[in-house]
């Protein structure tokens, strides 16, 4: 038991510290609280150290009281722990490595490069908006690759799965799947409605990227060979920006992706038949992009600036 | 024999959603007598519901600063006696508002039960 009130408040702010992005205002004022909890236990009589143990117990555990903090104050959802965080970049570290070599050996994509090295920095440094982005995109990975074993096993198997899918393949499902998991909102209301915006958002990122990818090899040209894709692509960066201002105009942006996922569907994959894995990809890719940006259209739209919460608390 | 006295007491307890479906208007109805900070607030609520309302103490902060959000009430500092800063709530026109319909709506809850029970 700790007996000196100091050092036990700033041992209870620091655990509320190290799981969300408080204002020290608003550490103050649990202090305030903690300190007239200790006053009231020991006029009650209660000794020092008891009158503390006491007060944390009626204040409530730090990290829920965090968490429940991080909901208010954070629109893009609570903040995650520092080991989860920390092993999902590790992990998400290594297909960067690997892919990024193959990326800057060939001269492409060294865009998405850049911005998933930001991503990856971020979310170390525990920013709820990274892990809200990074979630929707390796969601939308682990299901695509998912969607690549199974469909590809049964379809093309007279080619030999060996030849459509290596150990790469394996390895990267693997990679995603933790991350998947060390991401993944497991308490209700986890993200908030901005979080779950951007997360949203990832399946139409993933589907107008790898569009632009799959359709040619570099970006310039891709911009001529689909410019459906690169409009879908542009769409998606300007919502997630939209809902990283916490702007209605968002949604308008996500709208659009949802056309041009639509037009390119007719005009792309139903034109023609789905002939290999990488078109099978595109097509469901384009498909849950769509999905996901229809999804977005209205949680941004509901999610005014501030972000509105409802005002009962089930966790009083 | 331990837990079956635990059961009872838990049993008993007025449960979380009730507790939290009135939060709202119980902030709203204190703040209607004036300006108060977090302790103070509960323990108005522990006083007016002769202690049968428990709310976990620390969580009342991310409830109010939601009704701040809202519009519904405000907040400013002010040095207390101890020279610390403390943190007050007000309510505010919208509070008002929000308080009168949040009445109407438990007298219309309160009065049907009361007459469900009568006729029970």
């Amino acid at each position: 038991m700790i007996d000196d009130l100091d050092e036990a408040i700033e041992r209870y702010r620091a655990e509320i510290a190290a799981e969300a992005e408080l204002s020290r205002a608003d550490l103050d004022e649990i202090e305030d609280h903690m300190r007239a909890l200790v006053a009231e236990l020991r006029e009650g009589g209660l000794p020092l150290a008891e009158a503390i143990a006491h007060a944390r117990i009626r204040l409530g555990e730090p990290r829920q009281l965090a968490r429940e903090h991080a909901r208010v104050r954070s629109p893009f959802g609570a903040r995650l722990s520092r080991s989860r965080a920390w092993s999902a970049a590790a992990l998400l570290a290594l297909p960067m490595i690997y892919y990024g070599h193959n990326s800057l050996r060939h001269g492409i994509t060294t865009v998405e490069l850049a911005v998933w090295i930001a991503l990856v920095g971020a979310l170390a440094a525990r920013r709820a908006w990274a892990r809200a982005i990074v979630l929707g995109r390796v969601a939308t990975s682990v299901f695509m690759q998912t969607v690549h074993v199974v469909a590809g096993s049964l379809v093309w198997h007279a080619n030999g799965f060996a030849e459509n899918f290596g150990r790469e393949t394996v390895a990267l499902l693997a990679v995603f799947a933790g991350v998947l998991a060390l991401l993944a909102p497991w308490h209700r209301r986890d993200l908030g409605r901005r979080g779950l915006a951007l997360a949203l958002l990832g399946p139409a990122y993933v589907a107008a990227m790898s569009s632009v990818v799959v359709w040619s090899n570099a970006p310039v040209s891709a911009v001529v060979a689909d410019p459906l894709a690169s409009f879908a692509l542009a769409s998606v960066v300007i919502a997630y920006l939209g809902v990283l201002r916490g702007a209605r105009w968002a949604s308008v942006a996500a709208a659009f992706v949802v056309l041009a996922f639509a037009a390119g569907f007719g005009s792309h994959v139903l034109s023609d038949s789905i002939a290999s894995i990488a078109e099978l990809r595109v097509a469901t890719s384009g498909a849950l992009g769509a999905l996901g940006a229809i999804a977005a259209v209205f949680v941004a739209w509901r999610s005014p600036p501030k972000d509105s919460h409802d005002l009962s608390s089930r966790t009083l | 024999m331990h837990r079956a006295v635990r059961q009872r007491k838990d049993s008993e307890r007025i449960g979380k959603d009730l507790v939290a479906a009135s939060a709202t208007p119980l902030l709203l109805s204190i703040l209607t007598r004036g300006p108060s900070y977090g302790y103070a607030i509960i323990q108005e609520v522990r006083e007016l519901s002769g202690g049968e309302l428990e709310w976990s103490e620390g969580m009342l902060y991310p409830v109010l600063h939601r009704l701040e959000d809202q519009g519904l009430i405000d907040s400013y500092e002010e040095r207390g006696e101890s020279g610390r800063k403390r943190r007050y709530y007000r309510l505010r026109a919208d509070g008002r508002r929000a308080l009168a319909q949040e009445r109407r709506h438990w007298d219309v809850v309160s009065a049907a039960l009361a007459k469900a029970w009568r006729t029970a």
